[in-house]
């Protein structure tokens, strides 16, 4: 029997709570749930789970408050409910520590491949060579395979596909890849990134009119959306 | 209480100072500061044409009563009218100092509760959006939840996607509300960023994974310089209604290219195969063309885009959105 991480699922609903513990359970995480930040805080200091759920908007201590206790003493991946509408929000979750958001209503499918991208963080080894479907990074030799094709890449895009690879399925914040990609150099802006950006999609998409590896993130910055293969 | 008491207060109050002046036989100077204090009061309480009017009253009784000859509005000593002078200008710039602090106080007052209530508006809105999409969110859940479990029951399958479809739109519809709702409460404010066109048909294609489309990009089709979240809303409102008129399995196609005419702006189509516009029909038909088409078309124009319906050659409709364009800073300029 293998191990199975622990998911904590935090909402003032309780038909949220229980339909989405049932999903998980079905997909083989061991769930927990609190249905406020307080209850929440105290839940995880007690359980440690592997993994936060949490909605923003509830009684008492609400997601923001919560998000905050947890990262005061821990780095476990948090992903927050929020809703069409409010993407301020969503926006100052992420600022305050959150990793990745789906919005209500958001479909079983596409919140498990968030966790599962959140997990990939804290459990897979680096590995030198990354493969997602019809495409391989070698981030050793700095080669990029496309459906049988190599693509030339500047050494900036290169980088920057490699930023956005190793945290698939992950959120990236535009400050984040000036950091890692410019060094913060003083005259990098978005504009920068969105140049370089702009030509690496260009190169890697087999049809740019519908990306299948890297997309813009409203507010937030691009996302690598392909899951590992 | 009406101008009119608060007038006959007023005089009342001058007839006091006067006649409790008189009575303690004030010297002329300490009464005038008197009367200038009533006047102030006068004006905090009755406002700038009261207090005007109090002020010419006071500096009347002032003369009639405390300068020599009393009881005549006679004046002997010359130095007398510089007292009678000051004190008018003095009362009346009182009046006038006094209207003005108390606009400006009105208008930080009106902002303040104009303040308030956008910030009620945006926490009610954000309260009801969460309690709608709350049930339907579990719903959701609940038939994927079957959808898992159902195996290869056919007659199953078909009725949880029957409900996923009646879900999906009956979510649609409420965003539609809330959009219209954020509209009339002066909350889309956009908040725009460059946003790729693929990016945008990717998140609509997402949003409605039962409409089959077909989507074409230009290589040089700049980013749209618009809200991301506003624009969605807007390509998922086309493409529905096209979708409702094109006959079924027909894909609803959407473009992106350069405007043909001004490289500052982009334009994205929707282009259907339907029956077409009916003659006559202008874009304002609200009634005739859905509460979506009225939405898309607000949420353009807040977004300083243009929204409009042309009939397309072979027939269908072509529904044209035109966006700023968020033009790229040369390569290299990093």
């Amino acid at each position: 029997m293998s191990i199975t991480n622990v998911v904590m699922i935090v909402d003032d609903d309780p038909a949220i709570r229980d339909s989405l513990s049932k999903e998980l359970r079905a997909a083989n995480y061991t769930t927990t749930a609190a249905s406020d930040g307080d209850q929440g805080h105290a839940l995880f200091q007690s359980q440690l789970p592997d993994l936060v759920l949490t909605d923003l908007a509830m009684p008492r201590a609400d997601g923001f408050a919560l998000i905050s206790a947890i990262r005061a003493s821990s780095h476990v991946p948090i992903i927050v409910l929020s809703v069409r509408g409010a993407d301020a929000d969503k926006v100052r979750a992420l600022d305050l520590g959150a990793d990745d958001f789906v919005t209500k209503p958001f479909s079983v499918t596409e919140l498990l491949a968030r966790i599962r991208a959140q997990l990939r963080r804290t459990s897979t080894p680096a590995s030198t060579v990354l493969n997602f479907p019809d495409l391989t990074i070698d981030l050793g030799r700095r080669h990029v395979i496309q459906d049988g094709r190599e693509i030339r890449l500047t050494p900036t895009e290169f980088s920057l596909l490699e930023l956005l690879a190793t945290n698939a399925g992950r959120p990236m914040f535009i400050e984040q890849i000036i950091a890692r990609v410019w060094r913060s150099a003083p005259s990098t802006t978005a504009d920068t990134v969105r140049v370089h950006m702009s030509s690496l999609r260009k190169k890697l998409e087999p049809d740019p009119s519908d990306p299948r590896y890297i997309v813009t993130e409203p507010w937030v910055g691009y996302r690598f959306i392909a899951e590992p293969a | 209480m009406t101008p009119f008491l608060r007038f006959l207060g007023a005089l009342a109050l001058i007839a006091a100072v006067t006649a409790a002046g008189s009575a303690a036989g004030l010297n002329p100077n300490t009464i005038g500061f008197v009367y200038l204090v009533a006047v102030l009061l006068i004006s905090l309480r009755g406002g700038l044409l009261i207090g005007t009017i109090s002020s010419f009253v006071a500096t009347l009784s002032y003369n009639f009563f405390f300068f020599h000859p009393l009881h005549t509005l006679t004046i002997e000593e010359p130095a007398n009218w510089f007292a009678l002078a000051a004190f008018l200008i003095a009362s009346v710039t009182v009046n006038r100092l006094v209207a003005a602090a108390r606009t400006q106080a009105e208008r930080a007052a009106h902002l303040e509760a104009l303040r308030e209530s956008e910030a009620l508006k945006t926490s009610l809105l954000r309260a009801i959006s969460h309690d709608l999409t709350t049930p339907i969110t579990a719903m959701s859940i609940r038939t994927e939840s079957i959808r898992r479990r159902a195996g290869s029951d056919t007659e199953l399958l078909e009725d949880v996607a029957a409900i996923g479809a009646e879900t999906a739109r009956l979510r649609r519809r409420i965003d539609n509300l809330l959009a219209m709702a954020r509209l009339e409460a002066g909350r889309a404010h956009p908040r725009r960023e460059p946003s790729p066109p693929a990016d945008l048909f990717r998140a609509a294609r997402e949003n409605l994974p039962t409409v089959p489309m077909s989507v074409h990009v230009d290589a040089d089709c700049a980013d749209a310089n618009v809200d991301p979240s506003l624009a969605l809303e807007i390509l998922v409102n086309l493409v529905e209604n096209a979708h409702r008129v094109s006959a079924p399995g027909a894909p609803v196609e959407l473009t992106a290219r350069t405007h043909p005419d001004d490289a500052a702006k982009i334009r994205i189509e929707i282009l259907d195969r339907g029956p077409g516009l009916p003659p006559g029909l202008e874009m304002s038909d609200v009634a005739q063309r859905g509460l979506g088409l009225e939405i898309a078309r607000s949420l353009t124009e807040a977004n300083g885009g243009t929204l409009g319906l042309v009939p397309r050659s072979g027939g269908g409709t072509i529904a044209r959105v035109d966006f700023p364009a968020a033009l790229l800073p040369a390569e290299g300029a990093a």
